[in-house]
Order: C-alpha cells, then structure tokens, then sequence
C-alpha cells in the first residue's frame, strides 16, 4: 500500500468513493427519473459544449437565456385588457420582455412557450414580433395556438420545420432582408433552395435575427453577432372574457455546465456524476461476487482433488470457451435486461473461470506444504485445513485478481449499453457513450468542427479513470505480494 | 617450492542492501599448488561460496568493494578486463560446479551438447569436433557415449553430478572449484562421486577448491583446509595438522560438532548462531561463541549487556548475577551499571568484581573486563580494546589471539 | 495440562497395555500407478513387508538413501495413509483399516514432526495460534488453559522467554527455532509416540545437534517414544536406542544402535558404513569401498532379495529367487539376508 502506483490508486479511488457515496445523496433517483424524462430539459439546449470549452474558441459563447412566465421573477411583462364590443367580447393580451445579448456567437436556438386560455379554438391569434438593438422590428409569424393551458404551445423560430413556425420565420426574414436591400429574391432562392416548398438547407434564422444588418447577414460563417437589447412583443387577442394567455421564451446557448449536453438536452454532468456509483456498485458487486465464488470453487476443486476436481475444472474449461459477451448480446436483443439482470447474468457466466485455475494451482502448491501434512497428524479436519489454513494464504492473491476484475465487469456493463443492450433507464458511461456514437457525435460538421467531442471524452474519461484506478489497486496488490516486483 | 597455481591474497568483496553493506568476503587469502586440494569448510552464510564466485568475478549486483590479488599462473587477473578475464580465465583456467548444478541443467536440450557447450562458446570449433570432445568428457567421467543423447531428466541424480563435472573440465582447466557437488546425493552415489572427484584429481592433474560444510567430506578430498567464518579464513592449514589438532577455537568446536560413526564421543554443539555480516562483531568475529575467549577477543560494551540480560533471563543463572537496576552503553568499551538501591555503590563493585573473579571461566565475556570503577551512583566497567586477531602464523595460520603466546 | 511422564491416555477398547507402543506386522503401502486404460494398475511398493515393533520411551531410527520407502514407513505408522496389508498395532489396538473419525483418539496420541524448517508451520500463523491449533482441535480447556500450555511448551522447546517468541510469525525465525515450534506443537497434546521424519537434515550442523539433543531430552522427560527418519547414519547413532536398515521398501536390518552399528551384518549396512566419512585427513590418499549400479525402483523391483543385484556376496539361485527372512541372529538383532550369520 505504500508502494508508488498504491498511493496513486487510492487517491484515484478515494475520490471515485466520494463521488459515488454524495451522489446519491445530493441528487436523489430523482434525478435518474428525470433523465429518462425529456420534459425534464426543455431548457437546456442540445447538443452543447462544456462552458468552459470556450477558453479554447477565445470567444466568449453563449449561455441560454430563460425568459421566465408573467408571474414569475425576471418574467415577461404582461397587459391584458378584455371588453365587450356590440356583444362580442375582445380579450387583448400584450406580452414584451427585452434581455440582453452580450455573447460573440449566436444563440443555437430560440424557442417561444405560450399557455393559453381560450374557449373556442378558433380565431385566437398571437402575432409575434421581434426587435433589435439596430431599431429594426421584425413581423416575425403570426400563429393559432391550439393547445390550452396547461400545456404550453411550443414555437420554434430556428425549426426547421413546415409545421411550427420556422417557415414563416423564414419567409419573414427573407422579406424584410429584400426589403432593407441586403439581398434579394433570386439570390436568396439560390443561397436557401427549396424543393417542393421544402427547405433543402434551411437558413440560421437566428443569425439573421441577431446579426448585422449588411451582407455578411446572409451567410452564417460571416455573420457578426449584433450585441445590445432584444425584444419579443407577443400580441395574442381572444374572444371570451376568460380568455388568457402567458409566454416564456428561451434562447438557447451553444454552451452548456461542465460537460455539456446531449442531443435531448440533457446535462451530461448529471451523467457523469451518476455514472461513477452505478459503475463502481456494479463492477464490484460482480467482481466480488465473481472472484470470490470462483476462488472458492477453486480450492475446493484442488483441496479435495478427484471427481470434484475434474467435474470443476472442466466446468471451467466450458466456460472459458464460452463467449460471454455475444450470448450477453443475444440475450439483451431477445429479452428486457435491466442493470441487475446483466449483474446477475454475468456473475452467472462468472462462476467458474480462470480465477478457478490460478487459485487451484496456488491451492495445489500450498497442499504440499509439511504444515499441512503435520496439521492432518494433530488431527485438523479437511474442511478445518481448507478454510483455516489454505485460504487465508490465497486471500491476498484474491484481493488483487477482484481489483484486476473490477474494470472488466464495467467494461462488460459499459459495452452493452453501448450497444444499447444494456438499462435503457440508467444514464450509465456506456449509456451515454452508445447515445453519442449513434448520434454520430464524433462526425464534424459545419455546426460542430470538432464534432461533439464532450458527448464522448466525459464518460470515456469516467470509464477509463476507474479501470485505471483499479489496475493501479491491483498492480499495487501484486507489487506487496511478488516480491520479485519490488522496487530494490 | 613451486610458485602455486592459484594464489588469492586479500580478496575482499563487500556489496550493498537495504540494510547496510554485506562484508561477505572480507580479506581472505591462501595458496594452492598444482595438483593440491583446499577445502574451504564453513557453516552456510560464512562467505564460502562468495569467496569461490569473487574469485571467478561472477558478481552481485550491487557491488560496494571488489578488490585484493588473485594470481593465476604467475598473473594477477583482478588486472584483467571482463573480457580477457571471461576469454582467458573462466572456466578456461578456472572452471565451477555449482552448488545444485545438476538441477539446473536445461531440460530441453541433450545433455551432450550442455557439455560441448562452453567449446562452443570460448572456441571457433567445428560442430562434429565439439561432439567428440564432449563425448570425450563424458567417458572420463565414467559416462558412456551415448548418455550425450539423453535428456537430464532421463538421467539419475548420480548421473546428472558427472554429467556437470564434464562440463567444467571440457576446456581443460588447472583449478575447479567444487561448491557442495554431493549435497543432494544419497550416500552410495556421493562415495562414488567422490571417488571420481580422487580419480579426475590424478589423471587430469586438477587443483580443488572444495567447499563444503561436511568436514567428513572434506577430509575426502583436501590437503588443506581453511576454516571459513563470518566472511573471514579463521584457519589454514594441512589437513594433518586442522583436522587432528586445530589451532582456532572454532575449528576444534566444529569438529567437536559432527557425529561420528566410528568413535562413541557424543557430538557438541556450538551455541549461538553465525554473526550478521551487516554488522559484523568488532575484534574477532567468533568471540561471542568462543569458549575460550578473553580479555582481547572483542567484546564490545553493547555485548556485554546483551549478555548479563540474557543470564538475567534464564532460570538457571539469573540468581548468579547481582541485582541491577539498569545497564547503558557508555561508549564502545565502558558501560554504566545502575545497581537495586540495596546498600552503597562501594558494595555493589564489590559483589561486581567477585562475580566477575568467580565465574568468568564458565561466562567468558566476562573476562574482557578490565576494571571497576565506583562512581557518585554508578559503576562503571571498562572493557579491553577490541582488536582482531590476525592470521598468525606461516604454512598454518589461525587468528586467534591464543596463539600469539605461542599456547595453542 | 504439562506432559506428564505417567501412561498416556488409552485408546477406547484397549486390553491391557502392551510394552509396544507401534507394532508393524508384515504391513505393505502400495501405491496405484495406473498406466491408461488397458495396461491395469502397476503397484508402486513403497512398503514391502515391514516388521517391527518400537517400546515405550524408546527411539527407533529408520535409515535409508532417498527412495527405500522410509518416508511412506512414517506416513504409514500414524495412519496419514492406510497400509494396503498387514497390520498396525498402537498399544495393541488394531488401527490398520479404521476410518478417520475412529481415529481422532490416534490424533491426539500420535504426532509429525516434519522435515523443511521453511514449510514445517504455518507461516501465516503466529506462534501461539500455531500451538494452540491442536488444543483447539481436541477442545482442551478454555483460553487460559491454552494460553499456559502455550508457555509451558514454548519452554520446554527452550525458546525463552516464551512471551517474546508467542506473538512472532515464523518467517521471523530462524530454522532451528521453526523447527522447535514443530517440536513444541507436537507437544501440545502430550503425546506418546513421535514421528521426527528427518526433522534436521535441512538445518546448519551445529543446529542439529542442539535440536537432536532437545528430542533426546523431551523422550527423558516426558517418556515419549520417536521413531527417527533419517539418510544420516551417523546422527543416528548417537541420538537412538535401537536403528533399523530400510533397502528399496524392506527392513534389511534391525537391532540396537550398538549392535547394528559395531557388527553389521547385512552387506547393505556395511557398504552404508564403509561409505561415510569421518574427519580423518588420511581419507584423501585411499579410495572408499562404493556400490555399483542405483537404488532400485519400487515400481519393479529385483526379484528375491531386492539387493541382490548390487551385492558383493550375492549367490546366484538363492538371492535372486527366494525373499530372505528376518532372522534374530544376535540378541535383539535380526538381519535379512540369505547369507549372513
């Protein structure tokens, strides 16, 4: 334990303890729940970096920006008037909130949220409207919201999508841009080519919205980003005396906490965090559970030698020849796994293994020690020699093979989830690793040069922290007991 | 007189731990003549078998000192660089059957060409050449040819011993040296071993260095003897004279030691057990073990004390020893002893110095004391400078200081 | 609970006591070295036939070079293996063929010392737990009890003061204490018969001696029988009362150290004699009287007497067809030979 790579892996596991002990503690399953929750993460933007990636931009990146409810601290200002005109009631209600945009890029969304209370679905209307720091305003879309509060309409304004109202987004920055001779109709038909009315490479309505007013609006790589006050006004107008209406908006950033965020917008950090005790509860228990049925197996089978012996090892044999992870596969296409399903099949497929071997042969060597013999002279039961006096010289070797196993066990777990076979629950390393391949996330696009690379470094960072700290453990264990190893 | 084949002068060979420097070889030197056996005899760990290995430069890793004259044939070779001395001198001029060689054997190649190995090695020499000199080698060991096609674990233990002594005579050495060939040998095949060690002696005009710890057997072999201990030659000397009449202490108690088939005298034992060669003892190194030793031999003051507890302890003696309270080391040759406040300091040196008077034959440190001393609360005991003995004496010299009077 | 020097405790069934404590009746040890499935079992003889009997606070020595079937002799003798014919008889009670649980009583009477210093005890033990192991076994006394015993043994085994060695771990100690450990736990359980199976061949010279002489001065005390295994004729005869001859799995010789060893009178005994060296520097100038060829193999050994083929007085029709009887040709003194007399 004093050696070098000892000292080094248990500073590297006191903190993967910590870590695993306050987790479940500071953020309860909840947590674990709401992952699996997309409602949980509206706010948050989706596929966003690290905050502090932006040290390696040099530019300041943005932060999402919450425009809370009327009612709410920090909410949109709200005038409602109702009256009545030859019988027929209006209900008319203004909704402004300006906030401030500070950053160097652009926002990598901008969503609108608006609760209405409205009686008869027809007719209520909302315009939206947008203004700039420049004094320009900007008719963005008009819209019919359909859902009653509760539920909150959602509008996106950077879609794409024909459905919201993106594409009347669009049209409405295409006009206003032709009108302010930036641009005009046959140059944005080439820049921004539709097929069938749909939209092949949709425009970054948001760099339009919040760019410079002059050519380099039109083409996003260009675009400089206009800082100073933005507003929305929303004017919605109803036909009963109880209608209402209410709006949050969020502009989302392109960066996100300390590790960013995956493609529902889901914080990553959360994942990590949660991946540390899920990892090492499992990879112990298994490890433990594994190591410790197949080292007793193993003296058992070289203690007492003859049938058992061969019925043991031969067991062994079979399942060394096992491939465990395809049958893993198979079973996880077939069935429901759950994370103590796995853990309980692999511990299953973990009964016998090599640890049997090695420890038998240890248990073979110790057997012909004169002590032995002397012990079956004084008259030492078998059981008594096997338990008392043979083991407990194999348990020093055993605590080094559990902490060698220990990362092979979250490997198995990390592999399955990777390829989505594993808790589709549990946000797991291996979980978030499967999500972030299948998303591409290491693919660079225009959006994301170096591709997502948080979506992958966090929890392959996770993974390979602790099956180092262990190998190190391990390492350490065997350092103490082969002394051959032993720095001079 | 002939100029001795192999003449080893103060070689010294010291090498680091991790607890202090090892003085596993410390200044030994002796004579051999062609044709002439030494046996080197000494309990495990006295530095026997580092001598014959400082002596074929086979070397610990960490070596701390490395020095003295080895003459081999008129040169000093501790003169010669790794490679002359691996080209000219080992195996070539001194070749070494080490202790356990039959078991290292390597058991996936032909015992044969093991043997032809070190021809190989050391000459440019055709393959077929190599072969029939190992054949050779073997028939001179009493081995018939075809034996050169069997695998060691083929052979017998018996088998195996000569099969490794053909190996160190392939290229014809003047001096072998022999580190326990027959320890893992039954009695029949040892006799038989060691007539071919008598008989290899005459025909192939070999010098022997012959370690062992079995004084039987060395009698079986040597012309002279050299009584290793704690690193150092105690005794050397001809076979007639060591084995029948030894000069040093030690020698006479290992001979008292071993049990004898032909006489009834019940074997001794030596208390005690070998010094550490960390820490060796100052002054002579068998002086805690000795029972002749006195007022010169080295006790130490630490020792003392060592050795008035260890009379404090056991049932026998701890009625013997005046009551004190407390002993300490004043420096290395005087101690302060702190009486049971029973009656004046006066008194106590008094009972101090009969104790010392009267039994000082039977516990012989205390003979090194050299006086009594009263002081305020205190005795205080000096002892005799510690100085070790050297090899006194010409052809047979033992270091003892017994020997300085001319007693014996 | 000290060793006592009054009769040990008797088996359950005994008869009166019999002035042996071992008798060995013709008992045989074969081993089974089956070769496949179609050859059969080949027997490996390791015990072929061995007669002899070892009294009350007496040492018997067994000698012989390694492969005569002494070891498997000891093994035998207290039932760690079951003799594969004749009889075994402890203070006259037939224990050739009991099972294990029939013989705890045996467990507590009969006791190892074993051989190698380095594997002897437990070394992840420390020294009272070692000792204590047989009193734990047997369920004798409480803690104290134990405790004591411990010391008391520690003691007699001369390893003082015994506190200091009760709490060390063996790799602590040096071979010769290992040993004593052996020795003390042998004591724990007041035992009368001992096996010493070459209990210090693996220790310096001078070491020996001191542990052969404790043995000689624990038989004194406390009446214990031992019988002594060993290649090493000549501690043999200073620390035995009588001495047996083994040759490739047969007794070829038998009697009192004195007798055995002033007159031999089987060849084996006087080619085993004449080949061992005393320190006498006149040895060097004469060449020693050896035996030809190897000790046999067990598996097959030479028909008829099986020292035949190495003998220097062999007749041929008579040792190389007709096993040779033990015969008493002095008093107390029997010899297997055809042609001795």
């Amino acid at each position: 334990m004093r050696t070098k790579s000892g000292i080094a892996a248990g500073a590297m596991l006191g903190f993967l303890i910590l870590l695993a002990v306050f987790v479940p503690i500071l953020a309860p399953y909840n947590v674990v729940q709401a992952w699996n929750d997309p409602g949980a993460w509206t706010n948050n933007p989706k596929l966003a970096a690290p905050e502090w990636s932006e040290i390696f931009s040099g530019k300041h990146l943005p932060r999402t920006i919450l425009l809370a409810s009327n009612g709410e601290p920090g909410g949109f200002d709200k005038v409602r008037i109702s009256f009545n005109v030859s019988g027929q009631t209006y209900t008319i209600v203004v909704l402004r909130k300006s906030f401030s945009f500070q950053f160097d890029t652009f926002p990598s969304e901008i969503k609108l949220f608006m609760t209405a209370v409205f009686g008869n679905a027809t007719g209520t209307q909302i315009r939206v409207f947008w203004d700039r720091p420049d004094g320009q305003e900007i008719h963005l879309f008009d819209g019919n919201p359909s859902v009653r509060a509760p539920y909150e309409n959602t509008y996106s304004l950077t879609g794409p999508s024909f459905k919201d109202p993106s594409y009347a987004v669009y049209s409405s920055v295409r006009d206003w841009l032709i009108a302010k001779n930036v641009t005009n109709q046959t140059e944005w038909a080439s820049l921004y080519p539709t097929s069938g009315g749909i939209y092949q490479n949709p425009p970054q309505t948001q760099t339009m919205l919040m760019g410079r007013l002059n050519r380099t609006i039109l083409d996003p790589e260009t675009a400089e980003v206009l800082k100073g006050n933005y507003s929305f006004r929303i004017e919605f107008s109803g036909f009963t005396p109880t209608d209402d209406a209410n709006a949050r908006a969020v502009v989302y950033g392109t960066v996100f906490g300390l590790a960013g965020t995956d493609y529902e917008g889901r914080d990553l950090l959360v994942a990590l965090l949660w991946g540390a005790p899920v990892a090492l509860a499992f990879g112990v228990a298994g490890a433990l559970a594994s190591v410790l049925i197949q080292t007793i197996l193993g003296a058992i089978s070289g203690w007492y030698g003859g049938f058992i012996d061969e019925f043991v090892q031969r067991t062994a044999d079979f399942y060394l020849i096992i491939p465990t992870l395809p049958i893993l596969i198979l079973l996880g296409i077939l069935y429901h796994l759950g994370i103590l399903l796995i853990l309980f099949v692999l511990v299953v497929f973990g009964v016998v293994g090599a640890t049997t071997k090695v420890v038998r042969s240890i248990v073979l060597q110790v057997k012909e020690e004169q002590f032995i013999e002397a012990a079956r002279s004084y008259g030492a039961s078998r059981s008594r020699i096997l338990f008392r006096y043979i083991l407990p010289r194999v348990m020093p070797y055993t605590f080094a093979l559990i902490a060698l196993t220990v990362p092979a066990f979250i490997f198995l777990e990390a592999s399955l989830s990777f390829l989505g076979l594993g808790d589709p629950s549990l946000p797991t390393w291996g979980h978030i690793l499967g999500d972030a391949y299948t998303q591409g996330a290491l693919f660079a696009s225009r959006a994301y040069p170096t591709g997502l690379w948080w979506w992958v470094f966090f929890p392959a960072a996770g993974i390979i922290f602790t099956t180092v700290a262990f190998a190190l453990l391990g390492y350490a264990f065997d350092k103490v007991l082969n002394p051959r190893l032993r720095e001079q | 007189m002939p100029l001795p084949v192999l003449d080893v002068k103060n070689l010294v060979l010291w090498y680091r731990t991790r607890k202090g420097p090892v003085h596993a070889v410390d200044d030994i030197s002796f004579a051999l003549e062609a044709g002439q056996t030494i046996a080197l005899v000494g309990e495990s760990g006295s530095g026997k078998t580092s001598t014959a290995n400082s002596i074929l430069r086979l070397l610990p890793k960490n070596v701390l000192r490395y020095e003295g004259e080895v003459v081999f044939d008129g040169q000093d070779v501790m003169e010669f660089d790794n490679e002359e001395f691996r080209k000219v001198v080992r195996w070539r001029g001194i070749s070494m059957v080490f202790q356990g060689a039959m078991n290292a054997l390597n058991p996936t190649t032909r015992v044969g060409s093991q043997v032809a190995e070190p021809l190989i090695v050391h000459y440019d020499i055709d393959r077929r050449e190599a072969a029939d000199q190992a054949i050779e080698a073997l028939g001179k060991v009493g081995l018939s040819g075809d034996i050169a096609r069997r695998y060691p674990h083929e052979l017998s233990g018996g088998m195996k011993q000569r099969v490794v002594i053909a190996m160190s005579l392939i290229l014809k050495p003047k001096v072998v040296i022999l580190d326990e060939p027959t320890s893992a040998l039954d009695v029949m095949t040892q006799t038989n071993i060691i007539n071919l060690l008598k008989d290899l002696k005459n025909t192939e005009h070999l010098s022997y260095i012959f370690i062992t710890h079995d004084l039987g057997l060395a009698s079986e072999l040597a012309d002279l003897v050299g009584i290793v201990y704690a690193g150092q030659l105690v005794e050397v000397g001809p076979a007639e004279g060591v084995f029948v009449r030894p000069k040093h202490p030690y020698t006479g108690k290992l001979l008292a030691s071993v049990p004898r088939l032909r006489s009834e005298a019940a074997p001794d034992f030596i208390p005690g057990v070998p010094p550490d060669l960390t820490d060796p003892p100052p002054g002579c190194r068998f002086h805690l073990r000795c029972p002749v030793s006195f007022e010169k031999c080295g006790w130490s003051a630490p020792e003392f004390i060592e050795q008035v507890k260890l009379l404090q302890i056991s049932e026998e003696t701890k009625d013997k020893v005046p009551a004190i309270e407390a002993m300490k080391a004043k420096d290395t040759q005087t101690l302060l002893i702190k009486p049971v406040a029973n009656g004046t300091i006066a008194e106590f040196a008094q009972r101090l110095t009969s104790f010392i008077a009267q039994d000082q034959e039977t516990y012989r440190f205390l003979k090194s004391v050299e006086s009594v001393q009263s002081k305020a609360k205190v005795v205080e005991v000096k002892l005799h400078e510690a100085m070790p003995p050297p090899l006194i004496g010409a052809d047979w010299r033992a270091s003892c200081w017994l020997l300085e009077a001319g007693g014996s | 609970m000290t060793a006592s020097v009054v009769d040990p405790q008797l088996p359950p069934e005994a008869g009166p006591p019999s002035p042996n404590v071992i008798e060995l009746d013709a008992l045989k040890k074969w081993f089974d070295i089956g070769r496949g499935l179609f050859r059969g079992s080949i027997p490996l003889k390791a015990v072929d036939g061995v007669t002899l009997a070892i009294a009350r606070g007496e040492t018997l020595a067994v000698v012989g070079e390694s492969g005569s079937g002494k070891t498997t002799l000891g093994r035998t003798v207290i039932r760690l293996l079951e003799p594969t014919d004749g009889r075994l008889l402890y203070d006259g009670q037939d224990i050739t063929h009991q099972s294990e649980k029939e013989l705890m009583w045996l467990r507590r009477k009969a006791q190892m010392i074993p051989q190698d210093p380095y594997s002897s005890v437990n070394p992840a033990f420390p020294v009272y737990r070692i000792l204590e192991e047989p009193l734990v076994i047997h369920k004798e006394g409480d803690r104290a009890q134990r405790g004591e015993a411990v010391m008391k043994a520690l003691q007699s085994v001369k390893l003082n003061p015994p506190e200091f060695f009760a709490n060390k771990y063996p790799h602590m100690l040096s071979g010769g204490q290992r040993q004593r450990v052996a020795i003390a736990r042998a004591l724990m359980l007041n035992p009368a018969f001992i096996l010493a199976d070459e209990p210090v061949s693996m220790l310096d010279a001078s070491v020996r001696i001191s542990i052969l002489r404790l043995l000689r001065q624990i038989q004194h005390t406390f009446g214990i029988s031992f019988l002594y295994i060993t290649h090493d004729l000549a501690t043999a005869k200073h620390f035995s009362d009588r001495i047996g001859i083994m040759y490739a799995g047969r007794l070829v010789e038998e009697g009192p150290v004195g007798g055995v060893l002033g007159e031999p009178l089987h060849p084996y005994t006087k080619a085993l004699m004449s080949a061992i060296p005393d320190p006498d520097p006149a040895n060097r100038l004469t060449v020693r009287q050896g035996l030809p060829g190897e000790p046999p193999s067990l598996i097959s050994p030479p028909t008829g007497c099986h020292f035949h083929p190495r003998c220097p007085i062999a007749q041929a029709g008579l040792c190389d067809v007709q096993d040779p009887e033990m015969r008493e040709l002095r008093p107390n003194h029997r010899v297997a030979c055809h042609l001795a007399s």
